[in-house]
């Protein structure tokens, strides 16, 4: 019996994480307008905001595309939490929040798998120190219907006054 | 699709306090309606050499009662539609604590992690040079909002300057301290929550000292807040983020979780350990036997499904619009009062005032004397809701919603004459 691929957990996640990480820091140097890798691992080490938010913007996007290509049912990608100010808004640390169309526990296990080893990729090519890298992204899995119901997380994707990013659609 | 309910309530509610005030029809129609729309396209040389363009906005919902004021947002979902509802939402936010704005809400309609530093500096740019004889600090008085910040702030008073305008550092709020920032401005939101928070326990005769409080969402609103109960006397038992919940009966060291917040846990609750603690599961906050419940995380938290699941005596709203009309009425029911967000968590607003008056004096204000102030301005907001509530018998949120409609439509017809003026 054939396997659909979307239950399949993929061969090695930690090369997934290191590709999205990779093409990530060289996002956040073109757009932080860093001369060297250097450069910009400098100004992380500093906790620069705007190094910051863009790479865990192109981080959140190249996770969210590489996952979304092992498993259909992720429909959309939101990045929660880079700082917003309004004067009566709320923030959050930064959350990828993937949209379902229903959770399995096989995308939960690459969930669990990316987020245990995103840390330590960061640490290894962002030179994140240990603090900064320990919590730089949480990965929550969220379904249509919480969505909908703005049940839980699934309020924030569709939030009028703290929207996330949207950093990545099922075309 | 969540935004459109959230904007329906918000409908649904000025709808229910301006029938309740018997407003003469033509004012209920201009108060109703936005003064200026503004579109405008504005051109930025990208960093590859192209030309890109970008649709903002400006929508000067109200100068009846001062400038107009209000933040500017950029995300991909900006649209006129939107930003009108967010100037209307303006509006009334500063009428309901009295200081004397009108609202006022823009956008540009971007990705702004798509944009590098540079070009996101030109496109704020080009919104001031289109929007700039529109903007000033006796005109319209833009802040931060949803992905804009101090720098972009800063941007737009150079640019300002730039162009000719005086240079003055009340055009803009929530700048940097070294440009004119106010004091405070960090903790402003959730200073304002706790103080309401506090005022309604008094008002309902319950001492603060040792009430009990769960806090959802320990970011900028709800970790201030919680510190500031907390300092009052208060146990606050409970608190949230999106990675847990906690909770512990003794309540906690405020301070232990803030160290822990902003070292170890690196912007997160997860990981916080104490004795007699213990994790529940997350939505399982709001539904604790506590005096007092602080939704400070998102909009739409309380419905009509968990609303009668609440136990709190008190909830004071630090987010924008965590609970929903259906939920209401069942709260009401259950005899639970709600201080709704419209004064409960304007304290940002209030301070973004104060740093315009200090801009326009050329003072600067210490901590104490902004905190002192914020708190005698949100207790006598507070003050003025709960006993227009209880002369008209209604809700504090349709109290709040009348309070300040009344005085937007007082303010509008005492210049009726000179407001057709104003389009054209």
């Amino acid at each position: 019996m054939a396997i659909p691929l979307e239950n399949v957990v993929p061969v090695s996640v930690e090369d997934t994480v290191r590709d999205a990480v990779c093409k990530a820091m060289e996002y956040a140097r073109q757009k932080s307008g860093c001369a060297s890798g250097a450069a910009l691992q400098a100004r992380l080490a500093a906790r620069d905001e705007w190094a910051m938010g863009y790479l865990s913007y192109a981080v959140a996007g190249n996770i969210a595309a590489s996952v979304a290509a092992l498993d259909q049912r992720i429909q959309e990608a939101h990045l929660l939490g880079l700082e917003g100010g309004d004067e009566g808004a709320a923030s959050h640390p930064a959350v990828l929040i993937l949209t379902v169309t229903c959770r399995t526990a096989a995308l939960d296990s690459i969930v669990a798998r990316v987020t245990e080893i995103l840390p330590r990729v960061l640490g290894e090519i962002a030179g994140l120190d240990q603090e900064s890298s320990a919590c730089f992204m949480d990965v929550e899995v969220v379904e249509e219907a919480d969505v909908g119901m703005r049940k839980g997380l699934g309020a924030a994707v569709g939030s009028l006054w703290t929207p996330p990013l949207k950093v990545w659609a099922r075309k | 699709m969540a935004g459109t309910s959230l904007l329906d309530t918000v409908t649904s509610v000025f709808e229910q306090a301006a029938s309740k005030l018997n407003l003469d029809p033509g004012v209920r129609a201009l108060i109703g309606s936005p003064e200026r729309e503004i579109a405008v396209t504005i051109p930025v040389a990208m960093d590859d050499g192209g030309l890109a363009t970008f649709r903002g906005y400006r929508v000067q919902h109200s100068s009846a009662r001062g400038p107009y004021k209000g933040g500017i947002r950029y995300d991909t979902g900006v649209d006129l539609e939107e930003v009108r509802a967010l100037a209307a939402l303006m509006t009334w936010k500063c009428a309901v604590v009295d200081i004397p704005y009108g609202g006022a809400k823009g956008g540009i309609c971007c990705d702004p992690k798509a944009l590098s530093k540079r070009e996101l500096e030109r496109l704020t740019r080009g919104y001031v040079n289109m929007m700039d004889p529109l903007f000033g600090p006796q005109v319209d008085i833009p802040a931060p909002d949803v992905n804009t910040d101090e720098t972009v702030m800063s941007w737009i008073v150079d640019e300002r300057s730039e162009r000719g305008a005086l240079w003055s550092r009340a055009s803009v709020t929530g700048k940097p301290l070294v440009l004119g920032g106010s004091r405070g401005r960090r903790e402003a939101t959730g200073r304002g929550v706790a103080t309401a928070a506090l005022h309604a326990l008094r008002r309902l005769g319950m001492d603060p000292v040792g009430r009990t409080v769960a806090v959802q969402g320990f970011g900028k609103v709800g970790s201030w807040a919680a510190k500031f109960l907390h300092d009052a006397g208060c146990k606050v038992v409970a608190v949230s983020d999106v990675s847990c919940a906690l909770f512990r009966e003794e309540g906690f060291d405020v301070s232990l979780l803030t160290e822990h917040v902003s070292g170890a846990g690196a912007g997160l609750l997860q990981g916080y350990e104490c004795e007699g603690m213990c994790e529940i599961p997350r939505a399982d906050i709001l539904t604790l036997d506590v005096d007092v419940l602080v939704p400070a995380a998102l909009e739409g938290q309380i419905t009509a499904d968990n609303a009668g699941a609440v136990k709190a005596r008190i909830i004071v709203e630090g987010a924008n619009g965590p609970t929903e009309f259906a939920a209401d009425e069942i709260l009401a029911g259950h005899g639970i009062t709600v201080v709704p967000d419209i004064v409960a968590n304007a304290g940002g607003v209030v301070v973004s005032y104060f740093e315009w008056v200090q801009n326009l004096q050329c003072l600067q204000w210490s901590m104490d004397d902004v905190m002192a102030r914020l708190d005698a301005l949100m207790t006598k907001a507070c003050d003025e809701v709960w006993n227009t509530a209880a002369r008209e018998g209604c809700s504090l949120r349709t109290a709040a919603y009348m309070l300040a409609i009344s005085r937007v439509a007082e303010a509008a017809a005492a210049r009726f004459s000179s407001i057709p003026r104003r389009g054209g």
